[in-house]
């Protein structure tokens, strides 16, 4: 019998339940199962593209013995679907289902075995052909299994500063008093949080578009006389989809840092391509979030792959205070206080402690520098340094460690 | 700063904490500033908005519950008045300016002024200033143009010309910018340095986006008081140690009414209670502050090293 295929399904099915019987009780997952529901949804949010999630649905299935044929309903379904699909069809029906199976070779066979309404369990022989799946399902992303982190360490925090001030609102054509709000960022903002990290003796890392170098130069020399890592944020908050100007972009906007630094940027923020990247000598990224400690991405050729320092929005103030955070309308704004945010932060932080993991704080100037949060940033730092074996390097500092103790396979020399 | 037009308004880098200084050795400045307008669209107040209910309320109610705590507490505050609000209630301004506040414009109709062209613009600048020199016995010193509650941005809207008219027509001050929390000079022209000093604002300490915001009928939880709350005493408590500027703006229709009089009124308690706080009106902050640190001397300009390039937005 084959799932996926659902009239055939049906026909099949449906002689079993009515020779044995109405089936009355739903299906209850176990913990496993939930959690693993879990992991194949959460992977498939996170890949866009249809055939890759397919394969990779397929792969997941295998395990629990689903079989993986070309169907003619609508492909590809999660499990989730395909039991669905059966409380679905079959109206009153409820079914307990419970997959068992196994991969030989190309081949699985498994058993769908549902329980009716006597208890007795319907057997039924699955097979597929997985031939079609392909071998680097895992290739986009590669988790580090084990990281550790020097002797005494628990926790990694990066405190990290896009340092965007008004390009951002440049770019999206807002008007004029929308860019002091950015103004702000570069005449007031940078300065206060480089003071109240230095008073507690954390180097940040900002990420800094090019064009900050002639807006403010001031406050980016001033950066790396502190000792703070100065990283790339793109040249003017964009990534053109022109391939020769993209590469433009990541020219003049590694050239502007490294005239203004003396050294050039080894760290990005950016969607630019890894290619490009790793041609103009970056070795770490930090923007998505696959997992919660650094872990390694491959682009889409699988020939290049970097460092991820992942990011969440969660630990982003423009999320909380930013009106009109991502273009998004007057009507979907929920300006939040400082002490929400102290919260959610915080209880990041104890959580992350405890699982030992690793926390990356975004902070704009434009939006944190006001008095208010630096205040509550203050407040929370003072609690982070109070836990031991808390280390807040900079990003450079930690993606150099991660690619020293733990590389990807494909680049161990 | 490295000046660059369509970019920056200001200089580089804001004064330091240390070199603030109030009158009188006081140690900060705290500006309340009430929005004396009612809900409208883009275009302004018109007629309808006029008769709504919370505007009746406003301009009834809520502006004498204001006077009432302002009083009590030798509170003085800069009104933003709407030329056609002083037609329509000069009564009311006369209170405002009887009691010893300020009364500014706030525009013609309280319109969004990007959509007007250069000589619709003027035209209404000068009726505005006319109006409310008529109203109040003596011309409007500075020009606010704060925010709607519908609007897509928080800052309030400015047409390319509207600071260049500000500063032909002699005004003294503009009401509102979001650059910096201490007064700012905003340049229009890098090579004459022509400029008009701008007000702090910042719309976090705006009761507009947390009292009934966006609107009835559009969400629910509208009404988030205690958030307001925080970030007025928060960001007070952090200016006074660091004696900058805080700037509250209320407005009559919304603080008016029932829990939001009692958080005002915690509010001014609790600043209260700290010793040297300065409570200028706009005109006041504006002239001491161009007294003390004159553009001439502590605007300081860099000529651009901004290139343009091709693929790059200019």
């Amino acid at each position: 019998m084959v799932i996926g295929s659902r009239p055939i399904a049906q026909a099949a099915l449906s002689w079993h339940l009515l020779a044995k019987g109405m089936l009355k009780r739903l299906w209850v997952p176990t913990l496993e199962e939930r959690y693993h529901r879990q992991v194949i949804r959460r992977r498939r949010q996170l890949i866009g593209d249809r055939v890759r999630t397919q394969n990779r649905i397929k792969a997941e299935l295998r395990f629990y013995g689903i079989q993986i044929v070309e169907p003619r309903g609508p492909w590809p379904p999660t499990r989730f679907e395909v039991i669905r699909d059966y409380v679905k069809d079959y109206t009153g029906v409820r079914a307990k289902i419970r997959v068992c199976g196994f991969f030989k070779g190309k081949t699985i066979q498994g058993e769908l075995i549902m329980k009716n309404e006597s208890g007795i369990n319907v057997r039924d022989k699955v097979s597929a052909d997985t031939s079609g799946a392909t071998d680097n399902i895992y290739s986009k992303y590669f988790l580090i299994e084990n990281l550790q982190y020097p002797e005494g360490v628990r926790l990694a925090v990066n405190f990290t500063i896009d340092y965007d001030a008004q390009l951002n609102r440049r770019l999206k054509k807002e008007p004029a008093m929308e860019l002091t709000q950015g103004e702000f960022g570069g005449r007031v903002g940078i300065w206060r949080l480089m003071e109240l990290f230095d008073k507690y003796d954390i180097k940040l890392t900002l990420f800094t578009p090019g064009r900050i170098c002639e807006l403010y130069p001031e406050s980016i020399k001033q950066a790396i006389e502190r000792g703070h890592e100065v990283a790339n944020h793109m040249w003017e908050h964009r990534v053109p989809s022109d391939f020769e100007l993209e590469k433009d972009h990541l020219r003049k906007a590694t050239e502007a840092i490294n005239s203004l630094c003396g050294k050039k940027p080894v760290g990005t923020r950016s969607g630019h391509k890894l290619s490009l990247l790793k041609k103009e000598g970056y070795i770490y990224t930090s923007s998505i979030v696959a997992d919660d400690i650094p872990y390694y991405i491959v682009d889409d050729e699988g020939q290049n792959c970097m460092l991820n320092l992942p990011v969440y929005y969660v630990l982003d103030d423009a999320m909380y205070f930013h009106f009109g955070w991502f273009g998004s309308g007057n009507a979907g704004q929920r300006l939040a206080d400082p002490g929400k945010v102290y919260d959610i932060w915080f209880s990041a932080f104890r959580q992350f402690y405890k699982m030992e993991r690793y926390m990356n704080i975004v902070l704009h100037p434009f939006v944190s520098g006001h008095s208010l949060r630096i205040a509550m940033l203050e407040r929370l730092i003072v609690e982070m340094k109070h836990m031991p074996g808390v280390w807040f390097p900079t990003c450079e500092e930690l993606a150099r460690y991660c690619i020293d103790r733990f590389p990807h396979p494909a680049e161990v020399k | 700063m490295p000046w660059k037009h369509g970019y920056t308004i200001t200089d580089e880098k804001s004064m330091d904490d240390e070199e603030v200084k109030w009158p009188e050795k006081q140690q900060c400045a705290v500006s309340i500033v009430v929005d004396y307008s009612v809900q409208s669209g883009p275009d302004g107040i018109g007629p309808e908005d006029v008769k709504k209910d919370m505007a009746e309320f406003g301009a009834r109610v809520g502006i004498w519950r204001l006077f009432g705590l302002f009083e009590k507490y030798s509170l003085r505050a800069t009104f933003a008045v709407p030329a056609i609000m002083a037609e329509l209630y000069p009564d009311n301004v006369r209170a405002m300016i009887k009691r010893g506040h300020e009364v500014a414009a706030h525009g013609y109709r309280h319109e969004d002024v990007s959509r007007l062209d250069i000589e619709e613009e003027k035209k209404r600048l000068d009726a505005t200033t006319q109006i409310l020199e008529e109203a109040c016995a003596k011309r409007p010193m500075g020009w606010f143009s704060l925010p709607r509650q519908q609007d897509r941005y928080p800052g309030g809207q400015l047409s390319l010309n509207t600071v260049d008219l500000l500063i032909d027509a002699g005004y003294e001050y503009m009401g509102n910018g979001m650059a910096d929390d201490i007064p700012h000079y905003w340049v229009t022209d890098f090579h004459s340095q022509r400029n008009i000093l701008t007000l702090p604002y910042y719309y976090h300490f705006n009761d507009l986006f947390f009292l009934m915001f966006p609107s009835p009928g559009m969400g629910s939880g509208l009404e988030n008081p205690m958030t307001l709350f925080q970030n007025w005493r928060q960001e007070f408590d952090a200016t006074y140690r660091k004696g900058r500027q805080f700037t509250m703006i209320v407005h009559p229709y919304l603080i008016g009414w029932g829990n939001r009089l009692e958080i005002l009124e915690n509010m001014i308690l609790h600043m209260k209670g700290f010793p040297a706080v300065w409570n200028p009106t706009g005109s006041e902050c504006a002239r001491y502050w161009k007294a003390k640190y004159p553009a001439s001397s502590y605007l300081k300009l860099k000529e651009s090293i901004w290139k343009d390039y091709p693929g790059s937005i200019s």
